[in-house]
């Protein structure tokens, strides 16, 4: 079996390098639907309401302009992310009160599915890299997007 | 060498914080110069799993935790406490504020399960891990005896028949405490055991061995063999059973807990619940020769064979004695009960008497034991027997075999199969109930002077050696 890419999890449709969301709230949001668009979703309304639940625990923006919002729920039908880079920032209530420009939604299935679970480990890590992220925010295409995050992907294979 | 630093971290979800607190962690304490080992505990299971050596040689303890976890591993040492997010922005503060013992808290006990998520099987051998393991089922089921035999007690406090009426509260608390907790108590016990050898995996040949030996009559001895059988035939299959890494989880999910507990049920029943059996038989049958005879061999014989506690073998007297109630013959009642009420008793006057032979924990099981023993609940000495049979059980022989000596000798009686102390505000249910009360108290005082006797000498010998 070919390794699973973090590719894999990431369709094209689930990303926009353009969005303006003028607070928390609409980033969120905008990011669920990028999500739905790809087919993860059985029920769109109650993995909303896991993403917002986790949030309230504490805030996924875990500072310099990255935010990691979640959601576990069976309202998952398979696990997935959702990307979005935001030029000019938006107030996430961040860890460090900065905007964030970069965000990745993930949807986890309510099992105990390792593989994809692990992938989606990778993804968090990877993302501490600053390079790797403000490479990401610099994409011009979803195309590239995607490269980068596939280079990056091969560079880590201890992970 | 840099300093060593270990951490655990755990998010809620543990899909995300979990490891992205673990690499700030690990890359700060490398940068640092540090040795840093990070156990991440997400949502598919524990990675880069901790050992007891590692964990014993840290100079600095991180849990960057968003949820409870077990916690025992770090018995005893300073930890450092932060969320997951707080050690993935201050990565640096953590690790220095863990390793300079800053805003660190002491965790309670002494280091008791080593090793226990690393390698199921646990490093210590023989007696003394054994005793660990043992310890560590006693800690799971003391609040469990408590719970039960309070709440049995209280039924009991509506007349000591009030709990056979269905549907009156003294039914249910004797249904919640009597077959409920009472009832679960060596399960619980057997199941813990098997944990602490085997972890997760040892849980349901534990729980269910445990269920079998209850229910076979083989006490709190038969709990604890079957606690170790199922930890270590667990450990037995995981180590010794090698199926295709695409069929692990068939492994871990089907054959391990069906083979462990399946073969620890069987062992159960056969090798251990015939001979039980058999045993039974003879010993109802000795006793039966016996009376008539001397009262004072009774009583002897009465006392010796309570030794284990409401066991297999105490079983036979008290069966004995209820059996006799239906003839008219009411001492042996009364001397049995006294074998049943005194172990309990004695060993909480000896934990009242001498605080300071006892960790805090006996001493408030300690307490609850004086109240079980009023109520004619053996139960309450096991965790202490458990923990330290042979200062606990030839203390609790002694006594019983005393008591009941003096029960029979005084003529006193008791009509009903159960009860203790709270008989005697029921009419003409103990015939004689001074010399009933001199028997459970010489008897208690006996069980307390010999248990404050053998256990200051066990701890002089521990103490020199």
């Amino acid at each position: 079996m070919a390794k699973l890419k973090i590719t894999d999890l990431l369709a094209k449709e689930s990303i926009s390098l353009t969005s303006t969301p003028k607070t928390k709230k609409e980033a969120l949001d905008e990011a669920i639907a990028l999500m739905a668009k790809s087919g993860k979703l059985r029920d769109i309304d109650a993995y909303r309401e896991a993403v917002y639940a986790r949030e309230t625990e504490g805030t996924t923006g875990i500072g310099e302009g990255l935010a990691i919002p979640h959601g576990k729920s069976n309202a998952v039908i398979r696990p997935g992310l959702a990307a979005m880079t935001i030029k000019n920032g938006v107030d996430y209530e961040a860890l460090d009160d900065e905007p964030v420009t970069l965000l990745f939604l993930i949807a986890a299935p309510d099992t105990e599915d390792n593989i994809h679970l692990d992938v989606l480990a990778k993804l968090s890590v990877m993302l501490m890299d600053e390079e790797f992220a403000n490479a990401l925010r610099g994409a011009a295409t979803v195309e590239t997007f995607l490269e980068i995050i596939d280079r990056a992907d091969a560079l880590r294979e201890d992970l | 060498m840099g300093k060593k630093v270990v951490a655990i971290t755990a998010c809620t979800t543990g899909i995300a914080h979990t490891y992205m607190a673990a690499e700030k962690l690990q890359k700060t304490g490398t940068q640092l110069g540090y040795e840093i080992k990070v156990e991440t505990q997400g949502a598919s299971g524990a990675k880069n799993i901790l050992t007891a050596e590692e964990i014993a040689e840290a100079d600095g303890i991180i849990l960057a935790i968003d949820k409870g976890i077990d916690e025992s591993r770090f018995a005893g040492r300073e930890v450092y406490r932060v969320k997951a997010a707080g050690a993935i922005k201050e990565p640096q503060k953590v690790i220095e504020n863990a390793v300079g013992k800053i805003g660190t808290e002491k965790l309670a006990g002494t280091a008791v399960q080593t090793g226990q998520a690393s390698k199921p099987a646990n490093g210590e051998k023989g007696i003394k891990g054994a005793y660990k393991h043992v310890m560590a089922g006693v800690s799971y089921m003391l609040p469990v005896v408590v719970a039960g035999g309070i709440l049995t007690a209280l039924s009991f406090a509506f007349g000591v028949y009030a709990y056979e009426e269905e549907g009156t509260l003294a039914w249910a608390l004797h249904l919640i405490g009597a077959s409920g907790a009472l009832g679960i108590m060596i399960p619980v016990f057997s199941a813990y055991i098997a944990h602490s050898i085997a972890n997760r995996s040892g849980f349901a040949a534990g729980i269910v061995g445990g269920w079998v030996a209850n229910s076979i009559g083989a006490g709190f001895i038969g709990g604890i063999l079957a606690g170790f059988l199922a930890g270590y035939v667990t450990l037995l299959i995981v180590e010794k059973l090698s199926m295709p890494k695409s069929l692990q989880g068939v492994k871990d999910i089907l054959v391990v807990p069906i083979l462990s507990t399946g073969i620890v049920g069987l062992v159960m029943v056969f090798v251990l619940g015939k001979p039980i059996q058999a045993v039974t038989a003879a010993l109802t049958g000795f006793l039966t020769s016996l009376s008539g005879g001397s009262i004072i061999l009774l009583g002897v014989i009465f006392g010796l064979l309570y030794w284990d506690l409401g066991g297999p073998i105490s079983k036979v007297v008290y069966t004995f004695a209820v059996g006799l109630l239906a003839e008219g013959v009411y001492a042996p009642m009364a001397a049995a009960m006294v074998c049943g009420m005194v172990p309990p008793i004695g060993i909480a006057l000896a934990t009242l008497l001498k605080p300071k032979l006892w960790t805090a924990e006996q001493r408030e099981a300690g307490k609850a034991a004086l109240f079980l023993g009023f109520s004619f609940i053996t139960e309450g000495a096991i965790p202490f027997a458990a923990e330290d049979p042979k200062v606990i059980l030839p203390a609790c022989m002694a006594g019983s075999a005393v008591g009941s000596i003096v029960s029979l000798m005084m003529g006193a009686q008791i009509v009903a199969p159960h009860g203790g102390l709270f008989l005697l505000v029921i009419p003409n249910a103990i015939a004689n109930v001074g010399g009933f009360l001199l028997a459970l108290t010489a008897g208690a005082a006996v069980t307390m002077l010999l248990t404050l006797l053998l256990k200051t000498l066990d701890l002089k010998k521990k103490g020199s050696k």
